[in-house]
């Protein structure tokens, strides 16, 4: 086995950590001795892989690789305490005494555990990092678990239904979009509700991806995190609030998520995992037919020139001009998106081989990945290539270094979609039959002339991504006592994004974008952090342990953009933006740097009751020049009282319990800038040349201050039945404070609306349950049944506005309600004789835009030691989605049958959805509750318009989706030899098989623009795909 | 306390002070994107402020002229977007999206970003030319406001009636010519002169539709033969929605306006064209509905095309109107005879004349946002205009309504504080 003992063979970029903390020397100046064994699975003997033994005081691990085997050298010779973990297995503690020399054999056999209290964690907190030690839920993923049989390329993938409180949400079917990511409701109305991302310490750029090059796609932007591997991923960490987050500082309130890759297994051969997989991507989707009444033009059977003939209308009924015989028109109906099959099936392969080892001092893990994704329309593909390197090295006892480089490149192709007139659906759902023409010319049943999927499809809106996240952690225990960690680390991306529509003589797009257009944007963002943490441990007594722990943190980010137009082409195939006749460049700039001190105290009392206190002083420079500092409390308790004496041998059936609870701060910080008064620079012409001017852009808000999140939390952990079944049930209550306001400017200020100023104005409050229930109710030799349930529910209410009036006309703040609720004017009666449908004179509240009751119940069970078949099941319910897709089909651009036809609807129905259409008289009619009312027409209007009563088109999103089933094989040794192989899995998976739902639209997840806070309307957006995967996990 | 420790003990709180202070200087970070205000000079950047708000008002005037000239009916909406097509159905919810974004924003920025420049204390008040543009811009401003809506507001004031907004024009306009007329340094005289004489003509369309006619008659008559003030407009790719001339921007680029049937007549004041094969109109059942050609206005054929806000034209139609029927029908004699029409034959009673008057003026100031000033002046007497209950002339839309001013938008009665009083 290797050894490093020469500070000259490691990474030159750890030296630089390395060399300031290790004056301790190489492993060879202690006396020392070396332990190794092997690690199985109790209940069926198989051998675990991953398994972590830590050498207790010392920075010493391994990890066991796939035979179970493990190894640590240099291990002090002495008293030797190891610690045995792994995710789902009771950890054990061993100790013994090892003498300098001498090779020790420690095997270990794991039981299975739903009880997780010996876990570490390692994000949201300081000192022990136990689970047991912590009062707030910490809730954790194995990614690893999870990747080598669940379908998963992207990180919203692996977080989705997995925690309760996590509510993700894939927006639609398009390849490589953005998913919104919620903890525990939304944190904020007006700044972003995106938890942070921290990658081995380090913070990482996340959210929606470059907006500004992908205009033309929608809502359906490309997502940072789909640029990262998942299969990279040990585990990640789940601080869901401000009672656990408040050390990640003023930027935490929508909580923090931190993703632990795989790291090197000191002391285990070097071997390798190749994996292969393919995904066949059903649209799932028919999408609905167009119709119209025919016209007498459209039933001309002779028009000029004879090639614009309807064929859909010859031999109809024309509609008279007054409409009077509209019973006796012809209607006739087209789908041009199915006669022109613009879905398609798509495929992803993808190849992922991971090599793993180390010497007896040093672990590495390599990887490369690639995976090429064809959506399920024409121009959608998400190709990603990535590699990862992560290498640690254990010098001595006392100090070890982990670097990691993670590289990615990532080519997103993303069709027009939602709102957007090239969009497939908004090009196929909006055409009208009467303009289908038998040369096939026009619109022939397109929104627009000329616009058909082959006019779509050549639209170029592609974006490639360049990515590298670097970080480096020392750990260095200078005496039994005291551990330091030093974490430094930066993400640096670079997109290069293109918009390109094709110079054309059929007039497919818009006016002079026919001469062809070209956007080209570069967009940079570096994020830097820098973060240190030195804990200290002392016991008085038998009984008290100390922690106490302080450190700091640095953050910086710098994005910077440059996007240049062109227009005019002389030929297609030269289209830079050179070869253009006019030309236009544009240039974004954001800094922010963010600066916070740290400490806490933590006392336990026989490792049974630990309550801590801590806090963070913090500043950011959204706040203008003169950045403000403020404090960041928290305190937090946890007693495992099983333990107590007097608990004996449990009560009855419950074996395990451990009460917890936690009060914390963090904050929430506008964009850069947001506290100045400002203008923006916009020309003047004079003299007949433009000159730079200014306009109002924002009246800004010097006394901005953070949002200030304060949550309480409390619950228990227990194990029932002989620790077979788990709950985890947490209460908790979330308020953010100084609520950040982005209060609408009444346009006469002058100031663009979306630079209302950001103020500092009202509270609002988030509380729920978060129920897991993890249960084994069967674990034999050859037959295991793990199931899970999570649940969680959420309330949300605006509970102060301070002077700020309700605001919002469909999405709605207003104090005692749910931020962003939905509002119309509701309505009151319907009466089908009179056909007047009485509505209410004020807006008023239709429902919430969040769920208010997420669960997911998985069950996953082994057969005969190889045979696993896992199901999962998801459900919302409580929260509404704007179908606007249908309004719009139903009452703007009349397209739907569902109007049309005048037997598809009751009169009922009619009129609710869309008032009475006699002409002459109002669709809908107020009533005249207001104390001013009755009076004059413009203090009391009566009529109502279908855009503002929209009780037929808010729908309940309620839904329940069987999201995934997989059916693995874990191949027998002799026939994985047949690949040359030690092991060998195959993987058969469907993903997002079957939806239960009210909803009338195409899907219940549906967002047309997912990046925005509150927006949930389902308008002209690509649903949601059907996937099967093939899978195949190779070991050699 | 030992020596020692109030040593230790200072250089610690030294320590962590430094650290804060340097900590500070860290979190100063630059944002070039945007003009802190701090950073202007009151005084040196007046021109910049005050040319800048003239040109608000240019930007806002090809947004009006456009949605008004759906509601009166001097073009049809070749849109789709409903949002658009509710002008051209004179029903104009307050909660329509381009009411707030595109017709109120736009004219409220232009009056709110004069006062940028009338807040501050420039030197020479009397003859202060960037407080001239600034009252010339808010003068138009207001008035557009009380021609076009049925309310009106500044700053998130109070509400205003149309007869506000008109005296408020009247004084800015008045503001602005005091200065024109008191400038006599060259280079400045030509260019002040002229803005006053423009305020003059806007002083006069004020007083008209506020139904002082002596008054807009005596103003009109003083406006000297042959003058003419143009908005200057730009082509620049990157700066189109400022700059460039919105009537071509919406024809080319957009395909949103077609000239309305009414309106397709062979007359030099009113230039239009089938549109060529490369220009579409964004609707693309628009001629299937109309059963009509797509036809284009010509009248501002490039993004760099000047649109006339004031002119002696203008003074003698406000003067004839203000005189009556005679002056009147003297005045379409002579117009029709030099836009090679036949004269005038129709009855001579006042509702005809003023009708053929109303006519003549339409043609004469097409796409100038007149219209719908005079709808709300002359009633019946303005042809051609979208008639209420009748069905609109695509199908699956509502019938046409009978608004003659545009309400504010929601945004602005919810957000304004003053309409809750």
């Amino acid at each position: 086995m290797r050894t490093i003992t020469s500070w000259r063979l490691f990474l030159p970029g750890l030296m630089i950590g390395g060399a300031v903390l290790a004056g301790a020397g190489g492993l060879a100046a202690q006396a020392s001795g070396t332990v190794s064994g092997s690690v199985t699975d109790q209940a069926s003997g198989r051998p675990l892989g991953d398994v972590r033994i830590h050498v207790a005081g010392t920075t010493l691990q391994g990890v066991t690789d796939l035979r179970g085997l493990y190894r640590i050298a240099g291990v002090p010779a002495g008293s030797v305490t190891l610690e045995v973990r792994r995710i789902g297995y009771k950890a054990v503690e061993k100790t013994f005494t090892l003498t300098a020399g001498e090779q020790v054999a420690q095997d270990f056999a794991l039981s299975t555990s739903v009880v997780t209290l010996e876990e570490v964690v390692i994000s949201g907190t300081a000192g022990d990092q136990k689970r047991r030690a912590q009062g707030a839920v910490v809730s954790e993923i194995s990614v690893s678990d999870i990747a080598q049989n669940a379908p998963v390329r992207t990180f919203e993938q692996v977080l989705q239904s997995r925690v309760p409180g996590v509510s993700v949400t894939l927006a639609s079917g398009t390849s490589g979009a953005f998913s919104a990511i919620r903890i525990r409701g939304a944190a904020s109305i007006s700044l972003s509700n995106e938890p942070l991302i921290y990658v081995d310490g380090v913070k990482i750029t996340q959210g929606a991806g470059n907006t500004s090059a992908t205009f033309g796609v929608g809502g359906q932007v490309t997502g940072r995190l789909s640029e990262l591997n998942p299969k990279d991923f040990e585990s990640i960490e789940v601080v869901k609030g401000p009672a656990a987050a408040t050390l990640y500082g003023a930027d935490a309130s929508a909580g923090v998520i931190q993703i632990i890759t795989k790291k090197g297994k000191q002391g285990s051969r070097f071997s390798q995992t190749l994996s292969l997989e393919y995904d066949n991507i059903d649209p799932h989707f028919t999408p609905p037919t167009n119709y119209a009444f025919c016209t007498a033009a459209a039933v001309n059977p002779n028009p000029t020139p004879i090639g614009t003939r309807n064929p859909l209308c010859q031999g109809g009924v024309a509609l008279l001009p007054d409409g009077s015989n509209i019973a006796t028109a012809t209607l006739v109906s087209d789908n041009p998106l199915v006669r022109e099959k613009a879905f398609r099936h798509g495929n992803t392969k993808e190849v992922q081989w991971t090599g793993t080892g180390g010497g007896s001092n040093f672990g590495y893990y390599l990887s490369g990945n690639y995976g090429a994704e064809d959506g399920t329309t024409p121009n959608n593909a998400f190709d990603r290539r990535s590699g990862r390197v992560n290498f640690n090295w254990t010098p001595s006892s006392k100090l070890t270094l982990d670097a990691g480089v993670g590289m990615t490149r990532t080519n997103f192709v993303l069709p027009d979609d939602d709102n957007n007139v090239y969009g497939y659906l908004g090009g196929g759902l909006l055409g009208t039959p009467l303009t289908r023409r038998d040369d096939g010319t026009g619109n022939n049943g397109w929104f627009g002339s000329e616009r058909n999927v082959a006019a779509i499809r050549a639209i170029e809106n592609d974006q490639q991504t360049h990515r590298t996240i670097a970080t480096a952690t020392a750990n260095w225990i200078p005496l039994s006592w005291w551990t330091n960690r030093f974490t430094v680390g930066a993400d640096w991306l670079r997109d290069e994004a293109r918009r390109f529509f094709p110079k054309n003589t059929r007039g497919s797009y818009q006016g002079l974008s026919n001469t062809g257009d070209i956007s080209e944007n570069r967009e940079g963002e570096e994020r830097y952090t820098i973060d240190f943490l030195s804990n200290a441990r002392a016991s008085t007594g038998p009984h008290l342990t100390h922690n106490i722990s302080a450190g700091f943190q640095v953050l910086d980010r710098r994005n910077e953009n440059v996007q240049a137009t062109g227009q005019g082409l002389t030929v297609n195939s030269n289209n830079t933006i050179s070869a253009t006749s006019s030309r236009s460049a544009q240039q974004g700039f954001v800094q922010q740097r963010q600066v916070g001190f740290l400490g806490q105290y933590q006392a336990s009392w026989n490792d049974k009751l630990y309550a801590s206190v801590g806090g963070r002083i913090d500043a950011n420079s959204s706040f203008g020049n003169t950045a403000e500092w403020f404090f960041l409390p928290k305190a937090s308790l946890s007693y495992v009282i099983s333990e107590e004496r007097f608990w004996g041998t449990g009560m009855g059936f419950l074996n395990t319990l451990r009460l917890r609870g936690a009060w914390g701060q963090t904050g929430r910080s506008p964009t850069p800038g947001a506290a100045l008064q400002t203008l923006t620079a916009a020309p003047f012409i004079q003299a007949g040349t433009e000159q730079p001017g200014a306009i109002p852009n924002s009246p800004g808000n010097d006394s901005l201050k953070a949002e200030r999140g304060v949550e309480y939390e409390a619950g228990f952990d227990a194990g029932m039945f002989g620790n077979r079944v788990g709950v985890e049930l947490t209460y908790f209550r979330k308020t953010s404070k100084n609520l950040l306001l982005q209060k609408p400017l009444p346009p006469s200020l002058g100031f663009p609306a979306n630079q209302a100023p950001f103020v500092n104005i009202g509270k609002l409050r988030n509380q729920g349950i978060e129920l897991g229930i993890t249960a084994q109710p069967v674990q034999r030799r050859l037959l295991s049944w793990d199931m899970r349930l999570g649940l969680s529910t959420l309330n949300s209410k605006i509970v102060d506005m301070g002077d700020v009036a309700p605001f919002g006309t469909l999405n709605r703040n207003s104090e005692g309600f749910e931020p962003g609720m939905f509002v119309g004017n509701r309505i009151r009666s319907i009466d089908t004789l009179t056909k007047i449908v009485i509505v209410s004179d004020t807006l008023e509240r239709i429902g919430p835009v969040l769920p208010t009751l997420e669960g997911n119940l998985s069950s996953d069970l082994t057969l005969f030691r190889n045979f696993r078949i896992y199901a999962l099941l998801d459900w919302k319910t409580g929260n509404y989605l704007y179908n606007l897709t249908d309004f719009f089909r139903e009452t703007q651009l009349v397209r739907s049958n569902r109007r049309l036809d005048p037997t598809a609807l009751s009169a009922y129905e009619k009129l609710r959805r869309y008032g009475n259409q006699t002409p002459g008289q109002d669709a809908f009619v107020r009533e005249q509750k207001l104390p001013t009312c009755p009076g004059p027409i413009t203090v009391c209007p009566r009529a109502a318009t279908v855009n503002e009563v929209r009780d037929a088109f808010v729908q309940k999103a309620d839904f329940a989706k069987l999201r995934e089933v997989s059916v693995s094989y874990l191949l027998p040794v002799k026939w994985a030899g047949y690949f040359r192989a030690q092991s060998a899995s195959f993987t058969v998976s469907g993903q997002n098989l079957h939806t239960w739902t009210s909803y009338e639209g195409f899907d219940p997840e549906l967002i047309s623009n997912a990046a925005t806070n509150f927006g949930r309307s389902d308008f002209l957006t690509i649903p949601p795909a059907r996937r099967v995967v093939v899978k195949m996990n190779l070991t050699f | 306390m030992t020596a020692q420790k109030i040593v230790s003990r200072a250089a610690a709180t030294l320590a962590v002070s430094a650290g804060l202070a340097g900590c500070t200087d860290y979190l100063t970070v630059k944002n070039p994107t945007v003009i802190e205000v701090t950073t202007l000079d009151p005084i040196a950047d007046a021109p910049v402020l005050a040319n800048s708000a003239v040109q608000n008002l240019a930007a806002a005037y090809g947004w009006l002229i456009m949605y008004t000239s759906w509601m009166a009916g001097e073009t049809d909406v070749a849109e789709t977007f409903p949002t658009r097509n509710e002008f051209g159905r004179r029903a104009v919810d307050p909660t329509n999206g381009s009411l707030s974004t595109d017709v109120w924003f736009p004219l409220s920025q232009a009056a709110a970003s004069t006062y940028l420049v009338l807040a501050k204390e420039l030197p020479t008040p009397e003859t202060n030319l960037n407080y001239q543009k600034a009252h010339f811009a808010l003068g138009w401003s207001f008035l557009f406001m009380a021609e076009d809506f049925c309310q009106g507001t500044v700053r998130a004031g109070p509400p205003l009636t149309t007869a506000a907004m008109l005296d408020s024009a009247i004084a800015h306009f008045t503001a602005a010519m005091d200065i024109g007329n008191a400038v006599t340094a060259a280079p400045d005289t030509a260019a002040s002169r002229n803005m006053a004489r423009a305020s003059l003509v806007g002083r006069a369309r004020a007083k008209l539709q506020k139904g002082d006619k002596p008054g807009a008659l005596a103003d009109a008559n003083t406006v000297p033969a042959g003058f003419t003030y143009n908005l200057a407009y730009f082509d620049d790719l990157s700066n189109r929605t400022r700059v460039g001339n919105r009537l071509w921007q919406f024809t080319a680029d957009r395909g949103s306006m077609a000239i309305a049937p009414a309106w397709r007549v062979v007359d030099p004041r009113v230039p239009q064209r089938v549109a060529p094969s490369n220009l579409l109109p964004q609707d693309a059942n628009y001629t299937v509905d109309r059963g009509l050609p797509y036809v284009i206005q010509d009248k501002y054929p490039g993004f760099g095309s000047a649109i006339r806000l004031a002119s002696k034209l203008e003074a003698d139609y406000i003067a004839a109107e203000a005189t009556g029927s005679a002056a009147e029908l003297t005045l379409i004699q002579a117009r029709r005879a030099a836009n090679g029409q036949p004269a005038y034959g129709g009855p001579t009673d006042d509702p005809s004349v003023l009708e053929e008057f109303e006519t003549q003026r339409g043609l004469e100031f097409f796409l100038e946002n007149k219209r719908l000033g005079d709808l709300v002046r002359n009633g019946a007497a303005v042809r051609f205009v979208p008639v209420p209950g009748s069905t609109y002339f695509k199908p699956g839309f509502s019938p046409v309504g009978n608004q003659t001013c545009i309400p504010l938008p929601i945004t602005e009665t919810d957000n304004n504080p003053n309409f809750h009083p």
